[in-house]
């Protein structure tokens, strides 16, 4: 199919605007490209496979339903993400696993006090051939504490270290201030150090 | 005044790039001006480390994604559409509206164009994917009988030259002689698994009693799909079989294989679609090789050093032959 060399080219606004006009194929080079950048971000973020693939379903089925609301020359990519975003919500609605933030957790507390036991954390992680077993451990401790955050702290952490996104894009994803961004983000990062010290393979 | 909380917001954020432009110039002008900033934008990085592991670990999209997401979309638009909501209806003088556009249709039938071409062309691969693995196993029970063979007979593999006479001694009479000494059932499906065609092996008695003629037409449907080792002449001419030995390259050395193309001289076998051929080794491993000089010394497995589909000049020249060849 000739035509999909030329689209594979194209940015993603382009390809949007051209499913708009009505080529088909754009659609399907849009989903290929972010089949494994929008699957991991939903596979974070619910952190249950059967689910994420149920809704990275789920949002190019929106994606193509609201096409027309796409406003032509907007970024696509936090539109995918606002997309996939609320779709991951409304699943975790229905399988009842929202989560409630306590914000009286919330801490003014420097990061400073903490930084000492994640760099131990990390010298005693060194990693070895002898070792990789510990690094895929710690891995993983690492990938359950970002499971377990609250909802609502999770979301920036993904979309702004995990995604790449930048914090006013966040903002009109998770339709919040710019500050709140912000905000989440610091207090998310104080309780993953609290979540990595904690953990007893931490222990050196 | 800033706070320090604030202050490492905006660090944060330097150090993620998610800052605007602007912002990032506000905050590379304020460590310019207080030098111990960029300790506490190193505190941060460190704080973040741990994080890095997993980020730097792609997660796979499960097998398919792709496709089943176009069948949601297909389906969406295949369904009946769901009932306009009520609202003050405008009489119109003009025909009805259609449902289904044009533009609607066409987009269907596209995507199910694509999804059918996708889902086919899965189908095909899977399809491929387990031929290759039935003819792997296929090759490992005849391998079964090769070993039971050569463990009586001085770890010698079965020689083409002795089953019968020339000009009998074709390559497709050894797996009926295996069948009929005991060393394989006779059940043994004898075409590729990958094929379609897969007659009921000849018995050997049958196959040594046709007339010449009726034997020549019949020799390429001994064995159809399988090449057996035409083994390899001696100083003195004699035609030998391999051999099971502790010093020689045993897993170098092909035994059997998917039998070679039409024209034997090049190209892969045709049973898997000239993407190559499983090839069953000495020492009973099979491996599916993409191309055909996979021998001891980059040899080409279906043809010896004179480029001839005849019997190796020496032991480590491997050549398999096609049910009809002859050393």
């Amino acid at each position: 199919m000739e035509p999909n060399n030329t689209l594979t080219d194209c940015s993603d606004e382009e390809l949007l605007a051209h499913f708009r006009e009505g080529r088909r194929e754009a659609f399907g080079v849009l989903l290929r490209r972010y089949e494994q950048e929008l699957y991991g971000y939903l596979r974070r973020y619910l952190g249950d496979e059967n689910l994420a693939d149920d809704v990275f379903q789920n949002t190019f089925l929106q994606v193509y339903i609201k096409i027309k609301t796409y406003e032509p020359g907007r970024p696509v990519r936090p539109w995918l993400y606002t997309i996939a975003t609320h779709q991951a919500i409304d699943a975790q609605r229905r399988a009842g696993r929202q989560q409630v933030l306590s914000l009286d957790q919330h801490r003014e507390e420097p990061l400073d006090g903490k930084v000492g036991t994640l760099v131990a954390l990390l010298e005693s992680r060194q990693p070895s051939p002898m070792q990789t077993a510990e690094k895929e451990e710690c891995r993983q401790t690492v990938r359950q504490a970002v499971e377990q955050l609250p909802c609502i702290l999770r979301q920036v952490v993904l979309l702004a270290y995990f995604q790449g996104l930048k914090y006013r894009e966040i903002a009109d994803i998770l339709n919040i201030p710019v500050g709140t961004v912000k905000s989440r983000l610091h207090t998310a990062l104080l309780k993953l150090q609290d979540s990595w010290s904690a953990a007893p393979a931490a222990q050196p | 005044m800033l706070t320090q909380r604030t202050m490492d917001e905006h660090l944060l954020g330097y150090l993620l790039n998610a800052l605007e432009p602007e912002e990032l110039r506000q905050v590379e002008i304020w460590l310019k001006a207080h030098p111990e900033g960029q300790a506490r934008v190193e505190r941060l990085r460190q704080a973040l480390a741990p994080l890095a592991a997993e980020r730097d670990t792609p997660i796979e999209p499960p097998p398919g994604l792709a496709v089943r997401t176009l069948a949601r979309v297909a389906e969406h638009i295949c369904r009946d559409l769901p009932h306009a909501p009520k609202t003050a209806v405008v009489r119109s003088l003009g025909p009805a509206r259609p449902s289904w556009r044009r533009v609607d249709v066409l987009i269907a039938a596209c995507l199910l164009i694509t999804l059918l071409g996708l889902l086919s062309l899965w189908l095909l691969r899977t399809r491929e994917q387990a031929g290759l693995v039935d003819c792997r196993d296929s090759l490992r029970e005849v391998y079964v009988g090769l070993k039971s063979y050569s463990e009586r007979h001085q770890n010698r593999f079965p020689c083409v030259s002795e089953v019968a006479e020339p000009p009998r001694d074709v390559a497709g009479l050894i797996i009926p002689m295996l069948i009929a000494h005991g060393y394989l059932s006779g059940n043994l499906r004898i075409g590729c698994p990958a094929k379609t065609d897969k007659p009921t092996p000849i018995p050997l008695k049958e196959a040594l009693k046709m007339e010449q003629a009726q034997f020549e037409q019949q020799a390429g449907h001994f064995t159809p799909c399988y090449a057996y080792s035409l083994g390899y002449r001696n100083e003195q001419g004699l035609v030998l079989p391999l051999s099971f030995k502790p010093d020689q390259p045993n897993s170098h050395l092909p035994i059997m294989a998917d039998k070679p193309g039409v024209n034997a001289l090049l190209g892969n076998s045709l049973n898997h679609g000239g993407r190559g051929q499983n090839v069953l080794y000495l020492d009973g491993h099979v491996r599916f090789c993409t191309n055909r000089t996979i021998g001891v010394d980059d040899d080409d497995i279906y043809l010896n050093k004179v480029k001839a589909v005849a019997a190796g000049l020496n032991h480590l020249d491997t050549v398999l032959g096609s049910s009809a060849s002859r050393p």
